[in-house]
């Protein structure tokens, strides 16, 4: 099975400052991959640059085992949201959808026109006189009637109310289910993403903290909690990713070994949040990456 | 077609109320041999859940002897759970239903209702019946 | 990808077309109308020996015309100066500004493709727009006749870059340098301010090393084929760089001088009597006015070479960079 994303050691920077260094990532196929970080941890960078918008100032990055081009067949495969959802603001989603049908090859009409309908967007209005929530569903509708292999999605959450989130997210579900894509969608709303993804890739000052299948990772660590003098019992060759203290309690974020922790610790497999949350916290620690091993 | 109704915090793996939803539905009758369950993008698009979550759950009833999944076809139910008939189980369910309202007529609330409800469950079960 | 720069810039087009059409229908209508007037007199070319009231009236009121269209003139050099600023400048900045290119450039079409469809069409319509502008000019100005004392093309500084097809290659560049300084400093109004000073540069820039596109011819005049002292620069002999006089001796002198010689209290300087009783002769510098031809190709050649220049270099830049 082939990668979607392979991403070796990529680097970018502006000037003297690094945006994102190190990453060494390797999505399968088929994941919906979530991308998590604080804000300017370099989510936007990593998605620019496997959307081909940026060059890597160092490392290789490759998309289904081929390196990102600017040829049509590549671009094809690929779909696109961005951040800001940028799109003409003298444009009506109607002329958008237009426009999409003539520039790319792939481009399912009908289904586009009949999302669009289905999420209850005016089709005659220009752009600039939507509000956020709509031009970023549109934005999607755009990126996915091209039918694309790998779908690329900056926040595409961020500014829309719940029941446009879930509609959101069903409507790429059933993509998913229908073509069996590859997503990597940022967010830094964890909760959006718990049902929804497979993949985690977590990214902090610049640096792949995590990128693994989500259910090993949740079983590969455990979340103890106990006393917080208990702490500095622990024994220490046991991998502590982070731990917090609050009053007189400590909560630990573990990576599974053989040691034995002892009984005054209460363990539990971690969720999502709590995985990333941990991680978040303690921009040194990382995981090793999935199927491409780094020695050591 | 079955509706499923997922609960974030009942503590219970997603896929596993699929799994628990479908038996239900069976039970109840409202699934029979021969119906097909809906596709993992009917479910992904009313529930926004991962459709690998849908197929884990199909594949855990595929290994109950439950369901067959035929290539290009879909899912199908193979078989019903239980061997109470349709007409007893109605039956049954209208008993249940007036031995509720009494309870409820006697002043008792929901949660007494369920504790009741539960505790003679799991005696019945220490005894072998269920 | 045709329909997507049709729909991002028709009224850009649109605007300028008008604009175009508007010029040349007043160039066109001027033409016509000196045309017209100049029916009172029995010919076009020469004033006639007595005039009538009517046709004395006519070369007034037609070289009155002709004055004004020689002031609207100028507005056709503002023509490609708006095409730089408001088709070109833009082209590129506005996209890499509004953060469009994000969208633009994950679609399924190369940016190589995107950049090449987007100018080159506009460059299409620009030379078009550009070239009917100069015909018109050159057809209304046939119009002009010497008898108005309107000058010829070759050499007046303002209307040769607008005659002919010499305006085909001044908008493309105009168009072409707009948008590689939009792409070079990726904000649209700095663009356009760079556009604005840039481009008047160049045309100036042009006009003084017009002179230089070919050698000019030497030629030695006497009493019967002398030029009248002062000439203006164009003259239906062509492009007159420089008059001077020799003298016997072989020293060169100019007209002021030569003037002192002939000693005519009523000329200043040198006239074909004068020429006649004295050993003087003219000599003058200039492009003979059949190299007309080849000075417009020379300019719009050098025109379009820059603009295939600046449209490559745009092309590997934006396959390359971004941010």
């Amino acid at each position: 099975m082939i990668n979607a994303v392979e991403a070796s050691g990529v680097g970018r920077r502006y000037g003297r400052i690094w945006a994102l260094r190190g990453c060494s990532v390797a999505l399968p196929e088929g994941q919906v991959a979530a991308l998590v970080g604080p804000n300017g941890a370099g989510k936007s960078t990593l998605l620019n640059l496997i959307a081909g918008l940026l060059r890597p100032s160092e490392g290789t990055l490759q998309r289904f085992g081929r390196p990102v081009s600017d040829r049509p067949e590549a671009l094809a495969r690929v779909g696109y949201m961005s951040q800001d959802t940028a799109l003409y603001p003298t444009f009506t989603a109607s002329e958008l959808l237009r426009m999409g049908a003539r520039l790319n090859p792939g481009w399912d009409d009908d289904w586009a026109r009949e999302r669009l309908t289905r999420l209850r967007l005016p089709a005659n209005v220009p752009a600039s006189n939507l509000s956020g929530g709509q031009r970023s569903q549109i934005a999607l509708v755009l990126a996915l009637a091209k039918r694309p292999r790998l779908l690329l999605l900056d926040e595409p959450l961020a500014s829309l109310d719940p029941l446009a989130r879930n509609d959101v997210m069903a409507l790429l579900m059933q993509a998913v289910a229908e073509t069996g894509m590859t997503v990597v969608l940022s967010s830094h709303i964890i909760s959006d993403l718990v049902e929804t993804c497979d993949w985690l890739v977590a990214i902090n000052q610049g640096r792949v903290q995590v990128s693994g299948n989500i259910d090993e990772l949740l079983d590969s660590h455990k979340l103890i909690t106990g006393p917080r003098e208990a702490v500095d019992t622990l024994p220490p060759r046991v991998s502590i990713v982070a731990q917090t203290i609050t009053g007189r309690q400590a909560s630990v974020l573990l990576r599974s070994g053989e040691h034995p922790i002892g009984p005054v610790w209460t363990v539990h497999r971690p969720t999502l949040d709590e995985l990333v949350l941990n991680y978040l916290r303690q921009p040194e620690a990382s995981v090793l990456p999935g199927p491409v091993a780094v020695a050591g | 077609m079955i509706h499923f109704h997922l609960d974030p915090r009942s503590g219970v793996s997603t896929y596993m109320q699929l799994v628990q939803q479908i038996k239900h539905a069976l039970r109840l009758g409202l699934l029979e041999p021969g119906d097909r369950l809906p596709t993992a993008g009917e479910v992904v698009a009313a529930l926004a859940i991962n459709p690998n979550t849908v197929l884990k759950a199909y594949r855990e009833l595929e290994r109950e002897g439950l369901v067959t999944a035929r290539p290009g076809l879909g899912t199908f139910v193979e078989r019903t759970l239980g061997d109470a008939s349709p007409v007893a189980r109605a039956r049954l369910g209208r008993q249940l239903a007036g031995w509720m309202r009494t309870a409820y007529g006697a002043g008792l609330a929901r949660e007494d209702i369920e504790a009741l409800f539960t505790a003679a469950l799991r005696e019945i079960a220490q005894e072998g019946v269920a | 990808m045709f329909w997507l720069t049709w729909r991002q810039h028709r009224w850009q087009l649109i605007a300028v077309a008008a604009l175009v059409a508007v010029y040349c229908g007043y160039l066109l209508y001027t033409g016509f109308v000196v045309e017209q007037t100049l029916d009172a007199c029995p010919s076009r070319d020469t004033v006639p020996r007595n005039p009538t009231t009517s046709c004395i009236n006519a070369i007034n009121s037609a070289s009155e015309t002709v004055n004004s269209a020689r002031e609207v003139v100028i507005f056709g050099n503002l023509l490609p100066l708006a095409v730089g600023m408001f088709w070109g400048a833009p082209l590129i900045a506005r996209e890499l500004e509004q953060g469009t290119y994000r969208l633009a450039f994950t679609q399924s079409v190369s940016r190589r493709r995107w950049l090449a469809v987007k100018l080159g069409t506009l460059t299409a319509a620009a030379a078009i727009l550009g070239l009917i502008t100069g015909v018109v000019m050159t057809r209304a100005h046939s119009d002009f006749t010497p008898m108005l004392y309107a000058t010829e093309t070759f050499g007046d500084v303002r209307r040769f870059s607008q005659s002919g097809i010499v305006p085909t290659g001044t908008w493309t560049f105009a168009l072409l340098l707009g948008a590689s300084l939009g792409l070079l400093v990726r904000r649209s109004m700095v663009a356009v301010a760079l556009t604005l000073v840039a481009l008047p540069l160049v045309f100036v820039g042009l006009t003084m090393l017009r002179p230089h596109y070919l050698p000019p011819v030497e030629r030695t005049l006497g009493s019967t084929d002398m030029i009248p002292d002062p000439s203006p620069v164009t003259s239906p002999l062509g492009w007159l760089y420089q008059m001077s006089y020799l003298d016997t001796a072989g020293n060169e002198l100019d007209s002021q001088a030569a003037g002192e010689i002939c000693a005519d209290p009523a000329n200043t300087y040198p006239t074909v009597e004068c020429l006649r009783r004295t050993d003087l002769r003219q000599v003058i510098i200039y492009q003979p006015a059949d190299r007309y031809v080849w000075f417009q190709l020379a300019e719009t050649g050098l025109l379009l070479s820059a603009s295939a220049a600046l449209a490559v270099l745009t092309g590997r830049r934006i396959s390359r960079h971004l941010n």
